[in-house]
């Protein structure tokens, strides 16, 4: 038995320290307990009036049109990403070269952005409907509805599904279709009977993210005018004035998110396929049939990309004059939030990682986990989730100690709401960055007499920089895209690039909406050439 | 320089991995500590370059205490050099940088020419600027023994060196290594669990079992004289030979009488005689016959496992133009130059 008092001092030491990164490690997850406990406890107080108009005028279409939309674009995504992904990463037709990456372009581009570009040319006094009443075509599908905007954000998040399937099919390459076909099976048998099941984990998590990320969504719908629990969030709040009855819509709205948590913890520990042979693939040649493959590629392409970028230049070009000193504050307030946030997330997502090496054990594990389940939030659930106890907390010390710091609608609550929802982006970079500097290398370089601050200028700083800035680049873009927290936790007339097009979207000027719109793509370009760039590397 | 180990106890939680290990490694021997997994061995090691505390006992260099249950002098403070199971080579330095990652104490001058002995006597002056992950794994451990000794170190650790080669080329290295450290007259500490590797490296080995030093001893006193049956079968082939004691230092087997050195107590007590394989010869003439039961072509010579009439069975090295079949029966005498016994 080993007691502290008779164990020596470097074990003592290593202890304690231990014992610091684990508090620090608690600390650092409890922003991400305030809205998931004020949001799980909601319904728990008494308020005849406001739930029975919550549940009688705001739930059941909310939550319907949710419930609607989260299956419609899973479906959609899985389809198309599915068979783009299996088209590129098995098959040999003219293009494929080019496709594979361009079909990810479309990343770039937010659901709300896509909104911008595609309901000015679709919805009734848009170009196209225009056009084809011009030649007597008189039919009319309202493009401003449940079913457009499921279409419009299937065009923004196949890219999902389609890259982890790629992934998926061209690391099990040709030979489970090929050990398949030694069995009498047809290709396309092989496919089906083969491939399509040993990508299944794959395209399953890809769906998955493709559901949180609708769940999530707040720019798109608002874009549509289309009631979701996200949208009912934001009226709730700024249309009604009621934050409890935003706050009771975010306990739903949490119900949702955990159903689909649970669903991708299960599918976590269910994967485990290996690839089937590490050769790389050799494609399948779809000899003339291969012209459908490209046209159906080009089809996705130019809808989702290459149409929404055209008409949102389109839309800009008239009105760079637009660019005055106001303009440019906007842009400079989301570069400084997004820097911010690029740093805090990184940080804090570097101390879990260490404290996690450094403490091994099932707290600072779940601290982990639980700092990086913030990504799971929509953001309109996270802002009135953590608002509403800061404002609480704010008006209890006014009264008790006449301490009159406004904690809610700071800039600093915004960043932690920030930190809450991005650190999980920077996480899975950080981590391998830190994953590269091996504890052998640590103790080789102490044998060689380097320690302190020579140690982490010649060891970790060179072997994670890479890693680090790649976290850092991923935060920003995510951060310059975000709408709802910004809208809805930015200090008064602090404007930034989204909310401009929140605003001008809401008000139908679609063209005012392009410029901003198209800066955030221009934006959203970057992790896509870094990305490119480092693995070039 | 002198290395002693006394009365080591080291423990993780509540569980002890080396308990009670005391040797001494004198200056410019090469010694290695060898063992299954699980032995203790690495946490030995890596408590004497100061990553593991003691629980109890001291590790001392030259007289000095670097560890005990009150002290520990820092690693970096110890003078001791480390060459790890994965190398663990800077992949972002090239060669000649990674050697003298140690040597920033040095004036730019005085580094640049002891980088440039290193290289010359590990022969890796072409590859000097190529990185890590181009070179082969031998080369890439003779850069992890070039960096570890090129500070000059007191004493020399190296940690499963070989584990990570393929087998072909560890045998090479080993002699290799050894001829390195040899000419750079360096003290070092090895370990491993082959005894392959021991055998050709060390002068003196360390025999650990279960956490404990089971005999401190060089190669061929290990071989040839374990201290006890542990020993006698993790090292080399070899079987126990059951025996009878009687007066005057005489065990009678089923293969004869034996003349033991060491009193075996009481006479008419059980013993049992230690046959390595090369204390067995095959004589046509011999009275004693035994039938070939398994055999291994070893190229020079035939490992041939034998079974007495008894059911016994032996283990023979014969020359390889003996050649003889399963189930035939072949003459076998004892040669025995020191014969060891262990009570039952």
């Amino acid at each position: 038995m080993t007691t502290l008092a008779d164990t020596p001092a470097p074990w003592r030491r290593r202890s304690a320290r231990g014992r610091d990164w684990q508090l620090l490690a608690l600390l650092l997850c409890l922003p991400t307990c305030v809205p998931l406990l004020a949001a799980a406890l909601a319904w728990t107080h008494e308020d005849a009036a406001t739930t029975s108009h919550l549940l009688e005028h705001v739930l059941p279409l909310a939550s319907a049109n949710t419930l609607w939309l989260v299956l419609g674009v899973v479906l959609g995504s899985t389809l198309i990403g599915t068979t783009l992904a299996a088209l590129v990463a098995l098959t040999e037709f003219p293009g494929r070269q080019f496709f594979s990456w361009a079909l990810l372009l479309p990343l770039a581009l937010p659901g709300y952005v896509m909104a911008v570009a595609l309901i000015g040319l679709f919805d009734y006094a848009g170009t196209i409907p225009s056009m084809l009443r011009a030649i007597g075509f008189e039919a009319y599908w309202e493009f401003r509805s449940l079913g457009g905007l499921t279409l419009t954000m299937v065009l923004a998040l196949y890219p999902y599904v389609y890259l982890v399937a790629r992934q998926a099919f061209a690391s099990q390459g040709l030979r489970a279709i090929e050990a398949a076909r030694a069995l009498g099976m047809t290709s396309s048998m092989a496919f089906f009977r083969a491939s399509l099941p040993l990508a299944r984990p794959a395209i399953a998590a890809g769906a998955l993210l493709v559901a949180m990320e609708t769940v999530a969504d707040f720019g798109t719908v608002s874009a549509f005018n289309v009631d979701t629990l996200t949208s009912a969030i934001y009226k709730a709040w700024f249309s009604l004035f009621s934050i409890d009855a935003a706050l009771r819509i975010a306990g739903v709205l949490l119900l949702l998110v955990l159903a689909l948590l649970v669903i991708e913890a299960r599918g976590r520990s269910q994967q485990g396929f290996t690839s089937v042979g590490a050769n790389p693939v050799k494609a399948l040649p779809l000899a003339r049939r291969g012209l459908w493959a490209s046209a159906f590629c080009g089809v996705i392409f130019a809808v989702a990309f290459l149409l929404p970028l055209t008409r949102l230049i389109w839309l800009a070009a008239p009105h760079y004059l637009q660019i005055d000193h106001r303009w440019l504050g906007f842009a400079a307030n989301s570069l400084l939030l997004g820097l911010s946030a690029a740093a805090i997330c990184v940080l804090v997502a570097l101390l879990l990682a260490l404290a996690v090496r450094e403490r091994q054990g099932i707290a600072t594990r779940s601290a982990h986990r639980l700092a990086t389940l913030g990504y799971g939030l929509p953001g309109a659930l996270l802002a009135v989730g953590l608002y509403l106890p800061f404002a609480r907390a704010s008006s209890w010390l006014a009264d008790q100690f006449q301490w009159d710091i406004a904690l809610h609608g700071s800039l600093g609550l915004l960043l932690l709401a920030y930190m809450v929802r991005f650190t999980a982006v920077a996480q899975a970079a950080v981590d391998s960055a830190l994953a590269r500097v091996r504890p052998s290398l640590v103790e080789a370089a102490r044998t060689l007499g380097v320690r302190g601050w020579r140690l982490g200028a010649r060891v970790h700083a060179p072997l994670m920089s890479g890693g680090l800035i790649t976290g850092a680049v991923l935060v920003f873009v995510d951060t310059m895209k975000e709408m709802p927290i910004t809208l809805m936790m930015r200090p008064f007339g602090w404007d930034t690039l989204a909310t401009r097009v929140f605003e001008l979207t809401n008000e139908g000027l679609w063209a005012q909406a392009a410029l901003p719109a198209l800066a955030i793509v221009l934006v959203g370009l970057l992790p896509v050439w870094w990305l490119q760039k480092r693995t070039a590397a | 320089m002198k290395l002693e180990l006394h009365q080591v106890k080291l423990a993780y939680g509540d569980r002890n991995v080396v308990d009670d290990v005391s040797f001494e490694l004198d200056r410019g021997r090469i010694g290695c500590l060898l063992g299954p997994s699980g032995s203790g061995k690495t946490s030995l090691l890596r408590a004497i370059a100061g990553f593991e505390p003691l629980l109890a006992g001291s590790i001392a260099i030259d007289g000095v205490v670097l560890s005990s249950a009150q002290t520990w002098v820092p690693t970096e403070q110890r003078g001791v050099g480390m060459v790890f199971q994965d190398f663990a080579l800077l992949p972002h330095l090239h060669v000649a940088a990674n050697i003298a990652f140690g040597l920033f104490r040095l004036t730019a001058h005085e580094r640049e020419a002891r980088v440039r002995e290193m290289l010359t006597l590990v022969g890796l002056s072409e590859q000097a600027h190529s990185y890590p992950h181009q070179l082969s794994g031998g080369m890439q451990q003779r850069v992890a023994l070039a960096r570890a000794l090129a500070p000059k170190p007191r004493l020399l650790l190296l940690d499963e060196p070989f584990a990570s080669l393929d087998a072909m080329l560890r045998e090479r290295l080993c002699i290799e290594v050894r001829a390195l450290l040899e000419r750079a007259a360096t003290t070092a500490l090895m370990v491993t669990h082959t005894q392959s590797e021991a055998f050709a490296m060390a002068d003196v080995i360390g025999v650990l079992d279960a956490g404990r030093l089971r005999q401190w001893a060089s190669p061929y006193r290990l071989y040839h004289e374990p201290v006890d049956r542990a020993v006698a079968t993790f090292i080399g082939d070899g079987v126990l030979l059951p025996g009878t004691s009687h007066e005057h230092g005489v065990v009678s087997t089923e293969l004869g009488d034996v003349r033991v050195r060491n009193g075996l107590g009481m006479p008419g007590s059980r013993v049992d005689v230690l046959l390595r394989p090369d204390d067995v010869v095959h004589d046509d003439a011999a009275s004693i016959r035994a039938v070939v039961v398994r055999r291994a072509f070893r190229g020079a010579e035939f490992m041939y496992t034998l079974r007495l009439p008894s059911g016994q069975e032996l283990l023979s090295l014969v020359p390889s133009h003996h050649d003889h079949a399963l189930g035939e029966a072949i003459g076998i005498r004892l040669d025995l130059e020191h014969v060891i016994v262990y009570p039952c």
